[in-house]
């Protein structure tokens, strides 16, 4: 698998992971998850799992099973978890309960590092108290503002993890008492999503919407969703129009738990209708998202929420100038004036598209910036090295102290000084 | 250069860290907040965020080259402390005490002159993280000068960041980066002296890197037109 990286993901990451996975041969990893297909906990995990075999690491993944109703209710936990007014009863609780104790006679969490992912399966802890150490909570939703009452309902269990493994800072609540890490979420560079594509297909798909490559291109790829801010972006691009002969491609979907969606993109349709250079394209296929996020010039994501924002990363891996709202994870993507902009207003976004339109050459420096910067932090490969590192600590099971990999002498790790290795840091 | 040091030679042993960032419960939304948590934080938090962006892309150096001016920049407009805890002295200071000593004076100077300070959202509040390292042998290890320039010319600039932030200031008591101390004891005190004289905050670790390559290879050329040979020393048994 390393062999297929190489010369795409940077050598320092590879060799990490080469370090840490053979330090790990023989001892196992085991996933759990509420569902093996659709969505981004299964994509990753489907991409995930090869890597961990292919170095060593013989892993599983472990799917709870559940009527519908039983997911209607983590659905609802799910998105309390996100802010969403919604109240589950103690009813459903109980139902919600009772589905984890049935799944615990069937999913044992036996393998020395055992990831729970999500909110769906957590209360599994609550059934291998002797199996905690070696547990770990995988959050991979914004939970900066859940809602009180659901919170209050599942901490206590996820205080039972060894760890808790987060995005951004900002989702790792404070009333947690266990450690608390991050690991960013990444693109896999390899996918139909991310592969380089030759210049005449990135033509052909383009042109078969009707967009014309001779005149700039910006773009924002995500969900009809509000929080993205569509409206935002058409108001920004009406202000960049007075000045610059431009087109504006909104292309995305909506998520089938989102009643808003449809509602959103006829919105957006409604304001567009009648403006020949505004192009709304409804659910394109990963290779069109591919083909158009490499014709534009300048990609947006000017959202007033985000979970991390993906779709950042996919433009800065694709060299482009990103702008960004600041909120959620875009501010951990872009750094300010080197990689991309980040934004608080349409007018903020206008200026910034403007100056980007205007500076062509300032947004090819950017650029190649943003995917160097992606080389580095965003690809599955860093994410491969986190989560093999996040095994290291657990299985160590030592917050105040570093690991040490493959073979570092207990004395002598720096020149002449015997106390590194041995006390490793005096306060952490 | 000093004959008797040339009698014990150690090899250098290229090591690397990797880190997943630890969230703490610490948080700011303003300068106040900001002095109270930095003067409570631990070491490696300090670290971390003097740091971080060393390590999380070796090619840029930031407008705003710690966390802290960052985030006083961005979040509350202070920008006389930004650039006042953008100038940190961290090349005379390798203590951190010292460091945190020296933002706490700062913060606490704006404050004490300055009434009515900003908040920022809880949404944009600091929130203070430390490293848990795991430090890894990149199983190099030099006995020689030109061993030494030509596994540092194969190197990740991590490596250097090791040996030139990481290893100092959280591993060890001697503070003295990595490279200072090997070439001292190696009897190479002119270019120790520089090693430890250079300041590595002005460059990205990747110009570090080619930085320290640069200088090492023109003492490596001047000890060879001296004629001091360290080609032949015996490996150091521990």
């Amino acid at each position: 698998m390393i062999e297929k990286y190489r010369n795409i993901a940077p050598d320092k990451i590879l060799s990490e992971i080469s370090a840490l996975a053979a330090a790990l041969k023989g001892h196992t990893l085991q996933h759990v998850s509420s569902t093996r297909s659709g969505g981004g906990v299964a994509e990753i995990l489907n991409r995930m799992i090869p890597w961990t075999v292919s170095l060593g690491i013989p892993t599983t993944w472990d799917v709870i099973d559940g009527r519908q109703d039983f997911f209607e209710v983590t659905k609802s936990i799910h998105n309390a978890l996100q802010g969403s007014d919604v109240e589950i009863s103690c009813c459903n609780k109980e139902m919600y309960l009772a589905h984890l104790a049935h799944n615990s006679g069937r999913i044992e969490p036996a393998a020395d590092v055992v990831v729970v992912h999500d909110p769906q399966p957590v209360f599994l802890i609550e059934y291998f108290p002797h199996r905690r150490k070696s547990m770990v909570w995988r959050c991979h939703i914004d939970l900066s503002r859940p809602m009180p009452a659901i919170w209050r309902f599942l901490r206590p269990a996820i205080n039972k993890y060894a760890m808790a493994v987060f995005h951004i800072p900002h989702f790792a609540q404070k009333d947690l008492t266990i450690p608390k890490v991050l690991i960013s979420p990444s693109i896999d560079p390899l996918s139909e999503k991310n592969r380089e594509l030759a210049q005449e297909e990135i033509t052909r798909i383009v042109e078969s919407f009707g967009i014309d490559r001779g005149r700039p291109i910006i773009i924002q790829v995500s969900r009809f969703d509000r929080f993205k801010d569509p409206m935002g972006v058409v108001a920004a691009f009406r202000q960049v129009r007075r000045h610059f002969d431009c087109q504006l491609v909104l292309a995305g979907g909506s998520a089938t738990d989102d009643p808003e969606g449809p509602m959103v993109q006829a919105e957006v349709e409604e304001t567009a209708a009648g403006d020949p250079d505004i192009f709304v394209l409804f659910q394109p296929t990963d290779l069109e998202v591919n083909a158009l996020q490499r014709a534009a010039d300048i990609i947006v994501q000017k959202s007033t929420r985000e979970g991390f924002g993906l779709t950042v990363t996919e433009g800065m891996w694709k060299g482009k100038p990103v702008i960004g709202g600041a909120v959620g994870g875009i501010p951990a993507q872009i750094i300010h004036g080197e990689t991309g902009y980040l934004v608080n207003s349409p007018e903020g976004a206008a200026y910034r598209i403007r100056y980007l339109l205007s500076h062509p050459h300032v947004g090819s420096v950017m650029g190649a910036r943003g995917r160097e910067h992606v080389r580095y932090n965003f690809l599955i490969t860093r994410h491969v090295r986190d989560y093999l590192l996040l095994m290291h600590h657990v299985m160590q099971n030592e917050s105040e102290r570093p690991v040490f990999v493959g073979g570092i002498p207990e004395k002598g790790g720096r020149p002449g000084d015997g106390k590194v290795a041995a006390q490793a840091g005096r306060e952490p | 250069m000093d004959a008797k040091h040339r009698d014990v030679p150690v090899p250098f042993r290229f090591l690397k860290a990797v880190y997943l960032a630890e969230v703490t419960n610490q948080r700011a939304t303003s300068l106040s907040q900001l002095l109270m948590e930095v003067t409570t934080t631990s070491q490696w938090s300090l670290f971390f965020h003097l740091h971080q962006h060393f390590f999380r892309d070796p090619h840029i150096i930031p407008e705003y080259p710690n966390d802290f001016s960052s985030w006083v920049h961005t979040y509350l407009a202070e920008d006389a402390v930004a650039e006042k805890l953008a100038n940190l002295n961290l090349v005379r200071s390798m203590d951190l005490e010292l460091v945190r000593r020296e933002i706490c004076t700062i913060l606490a100077q704006h404050l004490q002159a300055f009434s009515g300070e900003r908040h920022t959202s809880p949404e944009n509040a600091f929130i203070f993280c430390k490293p848990r390292l795991a430090v890894l042998d990149t199983g190099r290890i030099a006995r020689t000068l030109d061993e030494f320039i030509g596994i540092l010319k194969d190197m990740d600039s991590d490596t250097v960041g090791y040996h030139l932030f990481i290893a100092p200031r959280l591993l060890s008591e001697t503070m003295v980066n990595d490279f200072s101390l090997w070439f001292r004891q190696r009897g190479h005190h002119r270019l120790a002296d520089r090693l430890d004289s250079f300041d590595p905050y002005l460059k990205s670790l990747r110009e570090n890197h080619d930085f320290l390559l640069a200088l090492i290879e023109s003492e490596c050329a001047s000890s060879h037109a001296e004629g001091y040979d360290d080609r032949k020393v015996p490996e150091y048994r521990s």
